[in-house]
């Protein structure tokens, strides 16, 4: 500035007012520098002002304006995990997550609903309700009713398809809105609902599968956030973040679907036919442990929880703990062949009753001194022969035998509120109890106890731990096992081919319990249960077929029946014809063998 | 600033002093005119036009991308409605596939289960176990006849409002 000033004055105007010989009066010049300087600082004013804002607004407040403002126009969503779906043996789908929508109101804006419009011959709440009822299936009045009031937000109706939300916002009704909530659907409802379990209305397992594989189906939620215009529109040079959702794994059960729902129904049959409070059936591979079907009746639909507590939200299978009674004697005759201390063949001499060290042991029903086999003893399951048979073993090894059943002991399943059941060690085994547990009475187990340690006579005496869950699926499709369930050998090979003879012996081709076609083995059983101080019978039959090559264990159990109604005539039925149907289901051709036939008498 | 201070720079002032001293200064001569470099117009469109280019390429750039971002918009609502339809078509298709829908569809066209099934061996062409044509089977006497909506009832998930005739596209 300096410098350019200098120039100036030194221009070409000094020579001008050096000129003497002009008398011209001086011509009223400006003061150009002056105007020029004030000028100058007007300008510099003017810049430092601005510059003074720019560093204020850039440098001293600057994260927090521009916070503001990114603040403003960034949104941040939620991307919702999806849990995974639980799957049948055949990835049919189980249970499965879907979008729904929650409709919601804000009541004090509905009456504006077509206020603007000429032609409308009915505006507001009365027009809305009229327009909104059969989209929503409700009648006019309650949708009036809904619509209708000073709350600034109500649900109208939760849980609504995506369609229905489509053609509710259609509408363009002032105060309708919709959010997006993830519902879990079980589409067979009912059909193995106690084995999935449920989820609550927040979307947190409360029972079943669903709890105890929690880990497994549910995912981690995601999140996104971008920065958008007016119309909603992610601004592309903004800033972006996002952290995908992991969703659940699906989880392969090893149930099938077809034959959970037949063995439902059929439970249903046997259940209702004899006015008992409930029953179970179980269809158990002996070779995998893989259960086929676990059936309960009464059951729910996951769909639709009770609040009211009256449905029976568990699994009966194992958490209703009840003495064997009569199929018990299985295991103490294994125990005695095993032992060499019985063959089928071995004789014993059968009164009604008998004492024991004093104790009375009777049979079922009145009957003439009989000369039974140990066949024969099974067959007409006799409970005097059977303690004859278990006197020549020691407690501590029938105890031994009883635990390496798996009684007493939780199946794996991973079922939540499963009962062991209680197997006393045989130092207790005192009294009567001594005698009782050769025939099934004096311990408790559950029937999916029972129908795993029958398997292992079908199993070649190997007993597989039972298992539910094949394994979780993977994005790939590929089937990752939870574990390897646990074999253990129980009895010989000899000895479990002979408890397969005595078993299909147990079953003519004209009992109850037989299956076209089919040569059955099994053994039925009935115990009295007190519940709450009221007696109560338990009536089972647990069997195999086909009987010489046994692929499927089939266990049904009638609880809660108030007078004594023998296996064979309240499960037996029910066996035959669940085991008919899962031996289609299966593709499990006969065999051709026929029912062996034992010697029963001497 | 720059120009200015070269051309009027006083630095060249001394020198001009000395050299007029010695002999005595023509009031007026002929000089020689200035050598100038041409023309500065050619620069000044070159440099207009590669900012006006590089606006516009900018300006173009940015209207892309708003395009781009609607688009993704656009397709993002597509995409979540064709999402919405499958998981409809899905759940129908669920619902037709349980077991007591099949059923109840086998059982009004007059199919009964079968309770005598024959097995064919492939490798021998032997036919293993014995059926007959099968009768209108009657539920089993040991066995109480439980209606099918009682023993295990379909889900309640389908009892939609019966009264919605929509195509499900109205919000399109």
């Amino acid at each position: 500035m300096a410098r350019s000033r200098s120039t100036r004055t030194t221009g070409s105007r000094r020579p001008r007012t050096g000129a003497p010989m002009l008398r011209v009066p001086r011509a009223r010049v400006g003061a150009p520098a002056v105007r020029h300087r004030l000028l100058i600082c007007m300008i510099m004013v003017g810049v430092l002002l601005l510059s003074g804002r720019l560093i204020w607004v850039q440098g001293l407040d600057a994260s927090a304006r521009a916070q503001e403002a990114v603040a403003q126009r960034t949104v941040t969503r939620d991307i919702p995990a999806l849990r995974g779906d639980i799957l049948d043996r055949n990835s049919t789908t189980m249970a499965h997550s879907v979008e729904r929508y929650d409709l919601w109101v804000n009541q004090l804006q509905v009456d504006q609903y077509r206020k603007g419009s000429k032609d409308a011959e009915v505006t507001g709440i009365d027009a809305a309700a009229q327009e909104l009822a059969p989209v929503l299936g409700l009648s006019v009045s309650d949708t009036e009713k809904a619509l209708t009031g000073d709350r600034g937000f109500v649900y109208l109706q939760k849980n609504v398809e995506p369609k229905v939300r489509d053609a509710a916002l259609a509408l363009k009704i002032p105060g309708i809105g919709a959010d997006r909530v993830a519902d879990r659907i079980y589409p067979a409802g009912s059909v193995g609902g106690n084995i999935l379990g449920f989820v609550g209305a927040d979307g947190s397992a409360l029972a079943g599968t669903e709890l105890s594989f929690d880990d497994e189906l549910s995912g981690t939620d995601g999140e996104t956030s971008y920065e958008r215009g007016a119309g909603g529109q992610i601004i592309p040079t903004g800033k972006q973040q996002t952290t995908p959702a992991v969703d659940g794994s699906d989880l392969v059960l090893t149930v099938d679907r077809d034959l959970q729902w037949k063995a439902q129904q059929i439970v249903a049959g046997a259940v209702d036919k004899w006015g008992a409070e409930g029953g179970s059936a179980v269809v158990l591979k002996p070779s995998t442990g893989e259960v086929l079907a676990m059936a309960e009746y009464p059951s729910y639909d996951p769909n639709e929880i009770k609040q009211d507590g009256s449905e029976f939200l568990g699994n009966r299978s194992i958490s209703n703990v009840f003495e064997p009674g009569s199929t018990g004697k299985l295991f103490t005759m294994a125990t005695a062949l095993e032992e060499g201390t019985a063959t089928p063949e071995s004789e014993y001499e059968i009164p009604y009753e008998m004492y024991f060290d004093g104790e009375r042991i009777k049979d079922s029903h009145h009957h003439p001194d009989q000369k039974l086999t140990l066949a024969g003893v099974l067959k007409n399951s006799s409970n005097v022969g059977t303690v004859q048979v278990s006197e020549q073993l020691s407690p501590e090894v029938r105890y031994d035998y009883l635990r390496a059943f798996g009684l007493g002991e939780p199946t794996g399943v991973q079922l939540p509120a499963e009962s062991a059941g209680v197997v006393h060690p045989a130092e207790d085994w005192t009294g009567r109890t001594r005698y009782t547990t050769a025939f099934g009475q004096g311990y408790s187990v559950n029937a999916l106890q029972m129908v795993s340690a029958v398997g292992t006579f079908a199993n070649d005496g190997v007993r597989v731990q039972p298992s539910l869950i094949s394994g979780v699926k993977g994005s790939d499709g590929t089937l990752r096992p939870l574990g390897q369930p646990e074999s253990t050998r129980v009895v010989s090979s000899e000895t479990a081919a002979t408890m397969r003879a005595l078993m299909d012996n147990d079953v003519d081709e004209d009992s109850s319990a037989a299956v076209t076609g089919y040569a059955t083995a099994g053994k039925t059983g009935t115990a009295q249960a007190a519940e709450g101080g009221k007696e109560t019978y338990t009536a089972s039959f647990i069997g195999f077929a086909p009987a010489d090559d046994p692929d499927l264990v089939v266990g049904v159990f009638v609880y809660g029946l108030d007078t004594f109604i023998s296996g064979s005539r309240a499960a037996a039925p029910a066996f035959s014809e669940l085991t008919t149907f899962a031996l289609q289901n299966q593709g499990i051709a006969p065999t051709g063998v026929a029912g062996r036939e034992l010697e029963n008498e001497w | 600033m720059a120009s200015t201070s070269a051309v009027h720079a006083p630095a060249v002032r001394p020198v001009r002093g000395p050299r007029t001293a010695p002999t005595a200064r023509p009031r007026l001569t002929v000089v020689a005119a200035p050598k100038t470099s041409g023309s500065s117009m050619p620069f000044t469109i070159l440099c207009t036009l590669i900012v006006t280019a590089t606006l516009a390429a900018l300006l173009y750039l940015n209207i892309q991308m708003s395009d781009t971002s609607y688009e993704i918009t656009r397709l993002q609502s597509q995409s979540q409605r064709l999402t919405e339809e499958k998981q409809a078509l899905v759940e129908t298709d669920e619902r037709l596939g349980t077991p007591q829908e099949l059923e109840r569809q086998a059982r009004e066209i007059g199919m009964v289960p079968v309770t005598d099934p024959a097995y064919i061996d492939l490798d021998t062409g032997e036919v293993i176990g014995e059926t007959s044509p099968t009768a209108q089977t009657e539920v089993n006497p040991e066995l109480a006849d439980v209606p099918a909506e009682v023993a295990v009832p379909p889900a309640q998930i389908y009892d939609q409002p019966t009264t919605y005739h929509g195509m499900g596209n109205e919000g399109v």
